[in-house]
């Protein structure tokens, strides 16, 4: 008994069938005037109705043509004999928020499962099966199970996540447990975005599909700021907002394809909890509403104890901040949540006098400053920088260096910079007020009121479905592996015979002969 | 278009008459009425006025009574040529018209009233009416006005005929009647015509020679026939050719009428006189 490990290839059985149409169709009518054509419609009258089939009749080309086109079908859907002996597979399934998306009535995590059903009823008994579901982290559901029940219970409870995929990191996992086995391991994934690499099959499921996101959304008292994506063609939504439960007000936009709008909605105050919603089906549900608290700032004092026009502008950015001063002997005479003290170094802290830093003699900067990668350096180029000199901190984790030296550091409470303010071009570069507010995150976050948990927004590349993996050109696609003997080579070697058993057929001048017609003969008077 | 040495085989022909002549002027045919001719035909007793130079002295002589011998009246017979003139003849025109001129030159040479007419679409072209040798060269110049064009229906021609007097008819056409040809030769008939049929047919017609599918178009209706030249197409044609000619002949037997087909593939005076003879048109 034969088995096809890609039956989704089926519809090029359907080239035989194209053959015969081009036969009936290939004719190339020479056209010939003759006095007149009474006696041609008269010869034809009767043999004109079965006419298309004659065409076929006597062709010897035919059967052999379409011989060679079933087999060419036949071996794109890579046939094989079931069986052989057991080895191991490891199935590894995607449960990023995009396997939700569906078509046709089924997610894509579905149509994985129904393959992934396909490829275990093909593979022998005793084969050993691992199903590892990669999502942002890799959860193992069975490892090296003989047991066929067991597999597809752990297949069936698989269930979809908001969140991303590390596939790679699933595979690794993988090919780290195939190392471990002396005869190997198959390795397959069922996904929608999965390019394989050598020794590592893709059955890719999902079709293309357009879906529309929340990507952002923001809650202040009084409103809500909801950012909606397009993933595909030009649309208008129609979008409702709900304060705790209620709708409170409910808009249309437009959106050109593949970009994002923003829209404002008026909730009313005390609303704890704002929700957006589009209305319209799209091919990923789970993306299309989402909730957020709404943010109730605590206003928090910063006290500074030496003059700086840029630092004190660039607290301000923040606007749950209220900058005062305070003396440089004791600071703390003011009460504020943080303290910046002297102007080289300047420490930024919540308990002045207890820092752990150390400061060494000034020296001139012999090389550009330098952003570690930390928090506090997130989002900084330092582009065009320039120091005159800095003290070297000591302690902590160094934020910015200068050659080997740290010239600015951190710990959980306390950031210390190593420079005056007025020695660098820093304060007038864009750097500047984003080093600051990142300081400002770390030592005194922007504080909500008590607001439910709300559930991640997706990320834009799960919502964004419009492409999957490339040889995924439709659903189903991608061949299964399977245990049994290939004879996807026979096939093609018997769909090179043909075709050169045809190409000898068609030189043959007997085959020919039959194509010329002389009629009639002269006839006696 | 026909050459000296074939007209001059022409000169010792004569298109063959089954009944008697009815024309005006005196020819070479016999007539029904009696004349002046040295053809005897009977007595009959003297009455007073007439011309003694006819008396039989020898009766006269054995009865002792005057007889006057009586002659047959020989006069010259009316030869129509009807030319059809269909697009469909194009391609075989030079033989119909050569035909035309053999059986012209044999009613001109032969002492008949020789007319021509041209079937066409519409209105046909007449020629004069041309008797004597010297008018072949008339017959010429008719001829080579006509241009074989346009479609239309040669039962229709035919019957719109009129001033046909009793005498020769010839048709010379391809035949390509879907009715058959029964309509004009019964027509032909009633106006008291002797009619004779000469079939032109092309030597693709007799003989297609077809390779792969070819679209033949019609060139008077301009219809279109597919075709795939094959053995099955081949047997085909030839059937439906034979069958064709069967019915063109059969109808022309029926009616006595002479019935020849000229092959526009073959050299036309080399194949015209034996086909002239067996077909019955000469005597």
């Amino acid at each position: 008994m034969i088995a096809f490990a890609a039956p989704q290839f089926a519809w090029m059985l359907l080239i035989p069938a194209a053959v015969v149409v081009l036969y009936l169709l290939r004719r190339k009518y020479v056209p010939r005037q003759v006095p007149s054509a009474f006696l041609w419609q008269k010869a034809l009258r009767d043999h004109a109705a079965n006419r298309p089939l004659q065409r076929l009749r006597k062709n010897l080309l035919l059967p052999v043509q379409l011989l060679a086109a079933l087999l060419l079908a036949l071996a794109l859907m890579q046939p094989y004999i079931p069986g052989g002996e057991a080895g191991r597979t490891i199935l590894i399934f995607d449960i990023s928020g995009s396997m939700q998306a569906t078509s046709g009535g089924k997610t894509r995590l579905d149509e994985a499962k129904a393959r992934a059903e396909e490829l275990l009823r093909g593979l022998p008994a005793g084969e050993e099966i691992t199903v590892l579901a990669a999502g942002e982290d890799t959860r193992q559901m069975t490892l090296g199970s003989r047991d066929r029940e067991e597999v597809r219970q752990a297949v069936l409870s698989l269930a979809c996540k908001n969140g991303g995929a590390d596939l790679e990191r699933a595979v690794s996992l993988a090919e780290a447990i195939r190392r471990e086995e002396e005869a190997g391991a198959r390795i397959v994934v069922f996904s929608d975005s999965y390019i394989p690499r050598s020794a590592v099959t893709a059955v890719n499921s999902g079709a293309r599909a357009e879906n529309r996101a929340v990507s952002a959304l923001t809650a202040e008292e009084g409103r809500v700021y909801a950012r909606i994506a397009n993933y595909g063609s030009d649309c208008t939504v129609t979008l409702a907002c709900r304060a705790d439960g209620n709708l409170a007000e409910a808009k249309e936009l437009n959106i050109p394809a593949g970009e994002t709008a923003g829209v404002t909605f008026a909730i009313p105050e005390g609303t704890v909890l704002a929700e957006v919603e589009i209305r319209e089906a799209d091919a990923l549900a789970a993306d299309n509403r989402a909730a957020a608290a709404v943010i109730r700032p605590v206003r928090r004092t910063v006290a500074l104890t030496d003059d700086s026009l840029f630092l004190e502008s660039a607290l301000k950015v923040r606007q749950d901040l209220t900058v005062v001063r305070t003396s440089g002997e004791n600071p703390e005479g003011t009460p504020a949540d943080l303290y910046v003290t002297g102007s080289n170094p300047v420490v930024f802290t919540r308990h002045p006098g207890e820092t752990v830093f150390s400061f060494g003699e000034e020296q001139e900067a012999k090389a550009s400053l330098a952003a570690e990668d930390t928090p506090l350096t997130a989002g900084l180029t330092l582009k065009n920088v320039t120091l005159r000199s800095f003290r070297p901190v000591a302690g902590g984790k160094a934020m910015l260096r200068c050659g080997t030296e740290a010239a600015a550091a951190y710990t959980d409470s306390e950031v210390a910079v190593g420079f005056d303010l007025h020695d660098t071009n820093l304060p007038l570069k864009y750097d500047f007020p984003v080093m600051i507010q990142n300081i400002l995150d770390l030592l005194i976050p922007r504080q909500a009121s008590e607001a439910p948990e709300t559930e991640p927004l997706m990320p834009a590349r799960e919502s964004d479905v419009r492409a999957v993996a490339p040889d995924a050109e439709g659903p189903g696609s991608g061949a299964l592996p399977h245990g049994g003997q290939d004879l996807t080579t026979w096939f093609l070697i018997a769909f090179l015979f043909l075709l050169i058993a045809e190409f000898l057929l068609a030189r043959q001048p007997w085959l020919r002969a039959g194509k010329t017609a002389k009629g009639g003969k002269r006839h006696a008077r | 278009m026909l050459s000296d040495s074939f007209l001059a085989r022409l000169d010792a022909m004569r298109l063959a008459v089954r009944g008697r002549a009815q024309g005006g002027a005196g020819g070479s045919r016999r007539s029904a009425k009696l004349g002046s001719s040295a053809e005897f035909s009977d007595y009959r007793e003297y009455i007073p006025g007439d011309d003694i130079r006819r008396l039989d002295w020898n009766a006269l002589a054995r009865f002792d009574k005057l007889f006057v011998k009586l002659f047959m009246e020989e006069q010259e017979s009316a030869v129509t040529i009807l030319l059809d003139g269909s697009a469909s003849m194009a391609e075989k025109w030079d033989t119909a018209r050569m035909a035309a001129e053999t059986v012209g030159y044999l009613a001109l040479t032969g002492g008949d009233r020789l007319k021509v007419v041209f079937l066409q679409e519409g209105e046909p072209r007449v020629s004069p009416v041309l008797s004597g040798r010297p008018a072949y060269a008339r017959l010429e110049q008719f001829l080579d006005m006509c241009v074989p064009a346009g479609a239309g229906s040669l039962t229709e021609s035919v019957q719109h005929l009129d001033g046909l007097r009793k005498g020769l008819c010839f048709l010379i056409s391809d035949c390509y009647v879907p009715e058959g040809m029964d309509g004009i030769l019964d027509f032909l008939r009633y106006c008291r015509q002797e009619t004779g049929v000469i079939h032109v047919l092309s030597a693709f017609e007799l003989a297609p020679e077809l390779d792969g599918a070819v679209r033949l178009t019609d060139a008077e209706t301009g219809e279109k026939v597919d075709v795939l030249a094959d053995r099955e197409t081949a047997e085909q044609y030839r059937q439906a050719l034979e069958a064709f000619l069967a019915d063109v002949k059969g109808s022309c037997f029926q009616r006595e009428a002479p019935y020849l087909l000229l092959d526009g593939g073959k050299n036309f005076e080399e194949e015209m006189i034996p086909l002239l003879a067996g077909s019955g048109i000469i005597g």
